[in-house]
């Protein structure tokens, strides 16, 4: 079996972490990006898994550090399976109400992270997805960018970029899948990571469990829910839940 | 006691088309102006000349220095005769009415796919200005009170333009400021908005027709080419081009509703609150060829709309997501197309989509709905785009 390759964003820590995890006890290859250098836990898988886990600089918010990725990725391998857009930060500006003065630098920031920085990273992956044997792009996304769904009275910078994630997913579906490309879009549920600055203890899920429905998700070509398999079709783009539930627009 | 609509982009043609309908309705119209604020005085007293007109661009578009309404485009007198419209060339449309034209489905207005509620008030047939001195029984909701804290004392007469800072999307992205001292600006003219209209950016007609995509995600003519433009090369396909995308459909209106609410509050305001977008930021239907960023933007700007409603509906507030069915105009110089758009060329007549497109949002931002307790993305035709 010819080993399969993927690139994974945000992987230092929290779920990004554990989608690398589970991909290397799966036996693939996986190129993990990193933006904060001094966390400990990608080096200490480092060590588990030396031959299959290349631990890559990269900033999704950054043009030339995707590039430089990109480049970097493509010195080693000429093609790649698997894309996971999971890098995205929160803001703790998220309980502002209108009625209280916004952050508008905080708004850019959080678009360009987990708006934008998901559409450049696939674009600049896209030559070496073409090579590959799945062809697949996986988006982390959020039910915070489910305007049917919508709650919230504020939290604007967040809910207003994973809405737009979800635009940009759209649309590159419209344009690559006739390509070949698959794609899977995903809430990964209320988990115990960092986004916060500190592990959120109060949250309902582990990051390996909500990776493992992911990857399910993401490699698979079928997917329980309902109590039942479903076969995903392909050609149909809709975001899923760790529990396989579709969530609105 | 008049109504005081305050209109982000009061540029032509969409912003200033609108700004005529509702003065046409005895709304004052308070709207953007360009930066330089030299002029801002000579627009301010030319506007107050009595006329109550919003007045036209002039051809080498100098950021409205001075104030030129030619004969042949004349903006119609508020509370005019409707004869006006006659003399106006005809393109798809060619009555008062919309539904005059066979292009356009009459009675409810709504599309028949998805239940439109409340679309009688203000579908099609109801959506005429009334002439002046008039009562036209199609406006009978217009003048009834409406049902979220409405002014009951509203006059019906021909409203006035009051110029005001622009809020278009050059607006500085640090602070602001440009809101800022829009509020400072209009606070003496009206102290109570009443009816907010977030038009960021530009718009210009959709060539052949305003309709892109039907609902079913079949595409209809104006997908070929012709229709919207193909995927844009240079600035928008830039990450500087992608954000000024975001902040000009999507910042830009979240500042001011942050600037201006406090004026919205004032006891016996109408607090309704109108953001003007695209189906581009529908994720169900909106098409593949749009530049990405823009799309986005406008999705992004749904969801503003959405969490602005979760919020403030509980205060009062009723909010109006209008698709006016013209594609937003591309920024960056990258279109080919937009050198023969109406927009770019006042000396032209407005074209009639744009008009046409500006009643029925008159009509649909001044009137009650049935339902005020769903947003919804609501065409030029009454109907319903999905999210
Ligand atoms: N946690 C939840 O409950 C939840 C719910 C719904 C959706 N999500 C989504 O799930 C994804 C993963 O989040 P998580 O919960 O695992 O959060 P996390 O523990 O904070 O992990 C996110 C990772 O992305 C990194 N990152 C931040 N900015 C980056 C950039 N510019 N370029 C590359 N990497 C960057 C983070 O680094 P730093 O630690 O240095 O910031 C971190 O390592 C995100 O897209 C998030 O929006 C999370």
């Amino acid at each position: 079996m010819s080993t399969y390759h993927a690139v994974i964003t945000g992987a230092d820590r929290g779920l990004g972490f554990a989608l690398a995890e589970g991909l290397l006890e799966r036996g693939w290859r996986v190129f993990a990006g990193s933006y904060l250098p001094d966390w400990p836990q990608l080096g200490e898988l480092q060590e588990r898994y030396p031959d299959l886990l290349i631990v890559l600089p990269l900033d999704v918010s950054s043009d030339s550090s995707v590039l430089a990725a990109a480049a970097a990725v493509e010195e080693r391998t000429r093609s790649l399976d698997l894309l996971i857009n999971n890098a995205g930060v929160i803001t703790d500006k998220n309980e502002d109400s209108i009625r209280t003065s916004q952050d508008y630098d905080e708004m850019i920031r959080l678009y360009q992270v987990n708006a934008l920085g998901p559409i450049r990273t696939s674009e600049a992956f896209l030559p070496l997805l073409e090579r590959g044997e799945l062809k697949r792009l996986c988006f982390v996304s959020s039910e915070a960018g489910s305007i049917g769904k919508a709650e919230r009275t504020a939290w604007f910078a967040y809910c207003m970029s994973k809405a737009a994630l979800n635009r940009g997913v759209r649309l590159l579906f419209d344009r690559r899948r006739p390509e070949g490309f698959t794609f899977r879009l995903y809430h990964p549920g209320w988990m115990r990571t960092y986004m916060s600055g500190e592990r959120n203890t109060e949250a309902e899920l582990e990051p390996s469990e909500s990776a493992a429905s992911a990857l399910e998700y993401f490699l698979g070509s079928a997917l329980p829910w309902d109590d039942k398999p479903h076969a995903i079709d392909e050609d149909e783009l809709v975001m899923r839940d760790w529990q396989g539930r579709e969530w609105p627009w | 006691m008049n109504r005081t609509a305050w209109i982000l982009n009061l540029h032509e043609p969409f912003g200033a088309a609108l700004g005529r309908e509702l003065m046409s309705r005895g709304w004052n119209v308070i709207g953007g102006e360009p930066t330089d604020p030299d002029t801002r005085e000579e627009r301010s007293a030319a506007a107050k000349n009595g006329s109550g007109e919003l007045p036209e661009p002039r051809a080498a578009d100098d950021g409205w220095g001075s104030t030129i309404a030619p004969e042949s485009v004349s903006p119609p007198v508020p509370g005019g005769d409707l004869s006006d419209e006659e003399e106006r060339p005809s393109g798809w449309t060619h009555g008062a009415h919309i539904g005059e034209n066979r292009d356009i489905p009459t009675g409810t207005g709504s599309s028949g796919l998805e239940d439109f509620e409340g679309s009688v008030a203000f579908g099609p047939e109801s959506n005429a200005r009334p002439k002046a001195g008039t009562t036209d029984p199609a406006y009978a909701e217009e003048t009834q009170a409406p049902s979220h804290g409405a002014d009951p004392n509203a006059s019906n007469e021909a409203g006035a333009f009051v110029p005001a800072e622009p809020e278009d999307g050059n607006s500085d992205r640090t602070g602001g400021s440009a809101a800022a001292s829009s509020e400072a600006r209009t606070s003496g003219a009206a102290s109570r908005i009443d009816l907010l209209v977030l038009n960021a950016g530009e718009m210009a007609p959709v060539f052949g027709h305003p309709s892109s995509r039907s609902i079913e995600g079949k595409t209809d003519e104006s997908s070929v080419p012709g229709g919207w433009p193909a995927d844009s090369a240079g600035q928008e396909d830039t990450t500087a081009g992608r954000l000024q995308d975001y902040e000009t459909y999507a910042l830009t209106p979240l500042r001011a509703v942050e600037r201006l609410l406090p004026r919205m509050n004032a006891e016996g305001g109408l607090k309704r609150i109108c953001f003007i977008s695209s189906r581009e930021g529908s994720i169900s239907v909106g098409e593949a060829h749009m530049p990405i960023g823009r799309a986005m933007a406008h999705t992004a700007l749904h969801m503003q709309a959405k969490l602005l409603f979760n919020d403030l509906r509980r205060e009062g507030y009723t909010f109006r997501l209008y698709d006016p069915g013209l594609r937003p105009k591309l920024s960056g110089g990258s279109n080919p197309q937009t050198g023969s758009s109406a927009s770019d060329s006042p000396m032209t007549p407005l074209s009639a989509p744009i008009a046409e497109s500006a009643r029925f949002a008159a009509g649909l931002f001044a009137n009650p709905h049935a339902n005020e307790d769903r947003l919804v993305l609501t065409g030029s035709r009454g109907e319903e785009w999905p999210f």
